[in-house]
């Protein structure tokens, strides 16, 4: 019985059952399901299958659908309409057979009828600009959308039907699995004023010289993606909700007036068509040159060119390979310069096209953002596959296409910009240039997941902005490092701590979250940076990420698909992180609680007494034991508390005595101090806990313990800390890596903070 | 409330995703009872273009806020139209506005201001934060109110400017 109670007594001790738990039970409380925050994914996840394996990697019947398009586009410039014949071959790997084939047209928002603009409220403004009232109770509505002329199998019309931006071609007979079909569409529709109603192509009007710059994309019926985890990917686009695309090939002709200045997705065919000798001289002197870029266009050439409007036309000829859609720039009042960079051994070319009012700017800097860019999300993903990448200019537009984009970031009209001018457009341009790795090759459903491309793509644009500051020191002259706006965990912060009405979690479809930018761009980026730097370490997160973006290369993921492989490749389980950071609008808050002192003792403290009492047990039921006493309790010994452990708990000695050598009892280190710290956690994430402790000598060791301290409490947890110095102070993130969202419980002694605002308020005189 | 959602989701379908953009019309303004100093501090964080678009159709003035050409007037300006809007009052009485000055984080401008607060036994803070609301009828201000170790928030919107201190 005696040895029973010593059994009893030691558990007891070894694992601190707390006091409490001798008092008599409360009322029986009900039971619950696994609410822990570290259960496994599985209710959230789809089911592995043979598409898509538990891995994260394609599975072994994985399949995608191709659509290779013959188009002959003409623009009428004149009128500002774009015509287009084109043929799609749509080749159905599936397993099934479909009876029809829907078509994305993507230009039908912008038609009179659209519902885009009438599936939301909107009450009376208190005042309106005289343009825009003009626009809002005067207006015509502008004449956009297709015009579809006809879709035809051969010269046979097919019956179509079109719903908004979704058209279904009605087949007589079924695709069947693993045949190929082809049909044409011809259309034409009305191109919209981009800078008006900011449409996301089309044309800007220059009014001093009565040109258009056009940038043109979703300006062709484009198919839609058919795959294992949608079927028919047919959600209409709204705005929001970008594109769902399948690869293919393109074979492009497009005609616009001979004295415009053309560039688009894919290799162009006839260079020496459209070139003049003098560009061709430039052009291959572009191909040898690696830092800096060669005028092909001068703006001297630009200039000359806004003053003719040829009536003559010249066609421009692509092949764009393996892409999954396509888009176009042309004018003739673009300067066009050129310059080339190594990526593995292969040369690509960084590209800009800009008018001259994007100068002085555009000439020094977009064409060496797109080679810095193209180069540092190579060294993260794979090295980019295609031959090209073109940064455009165009006023207030950040939109991606394969190979070419469009970027905002003009200088006032005499020429000199603000910073914000200008990293606002070196930003966008990595951005957008990124957006080439995701989700043009990377090809996630942006329709269904704008963080996937968005977030995935904010996150590698920080890293880029910041190699690409290292890269050019001119480039941010005058500040230290490249001043990314997104990324670095405490810019999250305000977003995050914000209003629960108002956050949707990350998985989310982008029409239904109240803040697109930090939703879909900024807190996915931030998670990922956070992971990256603090969850996962660089090694493990850079082999993880590389992982995904290379086995979904010009392929069609999903979220589990890369949340999988994220683990798959680093045997870190996240589970934990993906539900919160993106299944929650939960938020990081963890502090430092109490912090109580101790000092060895040989006596039974007051609480172990009581503990004794309340189980009937005498000193000598118990095995000789070693105590913790608290330092700050009534008539504590001083000499106690000086004195080492070994000098005031005989059995410390004894067991020291009976189990050391001489020479190791001289060696070992007796600590003096005792802690127990309270680690409390308000905020729903569990993050690793990182606790910087200070000591009286001045020194500080930082302990990181991993996020699973939280996993069988979620609000507390404590810890015991032994030195042989004087504990000083404890600061919790003491770096800022976490995104806690309420840093004033993060110091013992409670830290008086200082005041933002008096800083804020000197660093304004200063 | 409702409006203001709808009133998000009309914003977003009219723009692109351009993803440096703000696509709200939201500031955030931190205040802080600071007991030692007799004080009551407010950093207000406003998007540069809304508060450059509100005091142009207010003032009819140009500032060029935050660029290399800001006017030299901007102080002025921003100074006058915080008072008007950025209010305290203490058992009744409006509290003396101080402008500390103001600066530029990214797309934001940081507004400093200070209210000097007369002690006293009990205090009834009210709190008006109008801010842009005059140019922006979608505008809501979000207001963390910290004394005594504790915080409230409030969005404040045109329809209901102002929130009494319950802390």
């Amino acid at each position: 019985m005696k040895k029973l109670i010593h059994l009893f007594a030691a558990l007891a001790m070894v694992f601190s059952i707390p006091l409490a738990a001798q008092e008599e039970a409360p009322q029986r409380e009900p039971g619950h399901y696994n609410n822990n925050r570290f259960k496994q994914l599985y209710e959230e996840f789809s089911t592995p299958n043979t598409y898509r394996s538990a891995s994260g990697a394609p599975g072994p019947d994985y399949y995608q659908q191709r659509a290779d398009y013959k188009m002959d586009i003409t623009l009428d410039d004149k009128n500002a309409r774009i015509y287009g014949e084109e043929t799609i071959t749509y080749t159905n790997n599936s397993p099934d057979n479909l009876e029809f084939l829907w078509v994305q047209l993507d230009q039908n928002v912008r038609a009179k009828d659209s519902k885009s603009p009438l599936r939301n409220g909107e009450g009376v403004n208190l005042a309106y600009t005289a343009g825009n009232f003009a626009q809002s109770f005067m207006g015509e509505p502008f004449d956009g959308g297709f015009n579809i002329e006809w879709v035809k199998e051969g010269s046979r019309d097919l019956p179509y039907t079109i719903n908004q931006t979704m058209m279904r071609v009605d087949l007589a007979n079924p695709l069947l699995s693993g045949q190929s079909y082809s049909f044409s569409i011809k259309w034409w529709y009305n191109i919209p004023d981009h800078t008006v109603n900011r449409a996301r192509s089309g044309y800007e009007y220059f009014v001093e010289d009565g040109n258009r710059a056009y940038v043109i994309a979703q300006f062709f019926p484009r198919m839609a993606v058919y795959s294992d985890v949608e079927g028919w990917q047919n959600h209409q686009f709204w705005g929001s909700g970008e594109f769902a695309l399948p690869f293919g090939d393109y074979e492009v002709n497009i005609t616009v007036p001979e004295d415009h200045v053309l560039d688009a997705t894919g290799e162009l065919q006839n260079r020496k068509q459209v070139f003049s000798k003098e560009m061709m001289k430039r052009y291959e002197r572009a191909k040898k040159s690696y830092d800096e870029p060669v005028m092909i266009v001068t703006q001297e050439e630009a200039e000359a060119a806004e003053k003719g409007f040829a009536e003559k036309t010249k066609t421009w000829k692509f092949i764009a390979r393996n892409v999954r859609d396509y888009g176009f720039a042309t004018s003739r009042k673009f300067i066009w310069d050129m310059m080339s960079v190594k990526i593995a051994n292969r040369d690509v070319m960084a590209v800009s096209l800009y008018p001259k009012e994007g100068n002085p700017l555009w000439e020094e800097w977009s064409t060496r953002a797109v080679a810095s860019t193209l180069k540092s999300y190579s060294k993260y993903t794979f090295d980019y596959p295609y031959h090209k990448a073109i940064s455009v200019h165009a006023k207030n537009q950040g939109m991606e296409y394969p190979m070419i984009c469009w970027n905002y970031g003009r200088p006032n009209k005499d020429g000199t910009y603000s910073d914000r001018t200008k990293f606002g457009m070196m930003s966008v341009i990595i951005h957008e240039v990124g957006h080439n790795f995701f989700p043009m090759i990377v090809n996630s459903d942006e329709r269904q997941w704008g963080w996937m491309d968005e977030g995935l793509d904010t996150f590698m644009q920080y890293l880029a902005e910041q190699e690409f500051g290292e890269a050019y020191p001119a480039a941010i002259e005058g500040l230290d490092k490249y001043p990314s706006r997104r990324g670095a965990p405490s810019a999250i912060v305000p977003y995050m701590a914000g209003d629960q009405s108002y956050i949707a979690p990350i998985m989310s479809n982008p029409e239904n979250v109240y803040q697109l930018g930090p939703n879909a761009y900024a807190k996915p980026a931030t998670a990922l940076n956070i992971l990256r730097e603090t969850v996962m370490g660089r090694e493990l997160f850079d082999h993880a990420f590389k992982t995904y973006a290379q086995r979904w290369m010009f392929k069609h993921p999903t979220p589990e698909d890369f949340f999988r492989t994220m683990e798959d490749a680093s045997a870190v389980d996240l589970d934990w992180f993906w539900r919160s950071w993106f299944y929650t609008t939960d938020y990081v808050d963890i502090g430092v609680g109490e912090v109580k002192s101790y000092y060895v003792s040989n006596e039974p403290t007051p609480e172990m007494k009581e503990y004794m009492a309340a189980n009937g047990l005498t000193e000598a039921d118990l095995p000789p034991l070693v105590y913790l006493a608290d330092l700050n309790a009534e008539d504590v010994d001083p000499n106690l508390t000086a004195a080492a452990p070994s000098e005031t708990s005989t059995t410390l000695k004894e067991f020291m005595m009976d189990n050391m050598t001489e020479a190791e009892r001289t060696k070992v280190k007796e600590p003096k101090y005792f802690y127990e710290i309270s680690f409390e956690k308000p905020g729903g994430i569990p993050m690793p806990l990182i606790v910087e402790y200070t000591y009286e000598d001045g020194s500080s060791e930082t302990v990181t313990y991993p996020p699973e301290i939280w996993r069988k409490n979620d609000a507390e947890v404590k810890r015991v800390i032994s030195s042989d110095k004087k504990l000083t102070g404890i600061v919790v993130d003491p770096k800022a890596e976490t995104a806690d969202v309420d840093t004033a419980n993060n110091s013992w002694p409670k830290k008086e903070e200082g005041s933002e605002f008096d800083a804020l308020k000197a660093q304004i005189k200063g | 409330m409702k409006t203001w959602i709808l009133f998000l989701i009309t914003l977003f379908s009219l723009t692109s995703l351009r993803p440096l953009d703000h696509k709200f019309y939201l500031s955030v303004t931190q205040m802080e009872f600071d007991a030692d100093k007799n004080r009551i501090t407010a950093i207000s964080r406003v998007f540069v273009d809304d508060l450059e678009e509100t005091l142009r159709q207010r003032y009819d003035v140009h500032l060029a806020l935050g660029t290399d050409r800001e006017d030299a007037m901007a102080s002025f300006y921003i100074s006058r139209y915080v008072e008007q809007k950025l209010i305290v009052e203490m058992n009744n009485h409006p509290l003396k506005f101080t402008f500390a000055g103001f600066t530029y984080q990214n797309d934001q401008i940081v507004l400093l201001s200070e209210f000097s607060v007369i002690p006293s036994d009990e205090y009834e803070i009210k709190v008006t934060n109008a801010l842009i609301a005059d140019a922006y009828s979608e505008q809501q201000n979000l207001v963390h109110f910290r004394m005594n170790q504790k915080k409230q928030s409030e969005v404040l919107t045109k329809e209901r400017p102002f929130f009494v201190v319950a802390l």
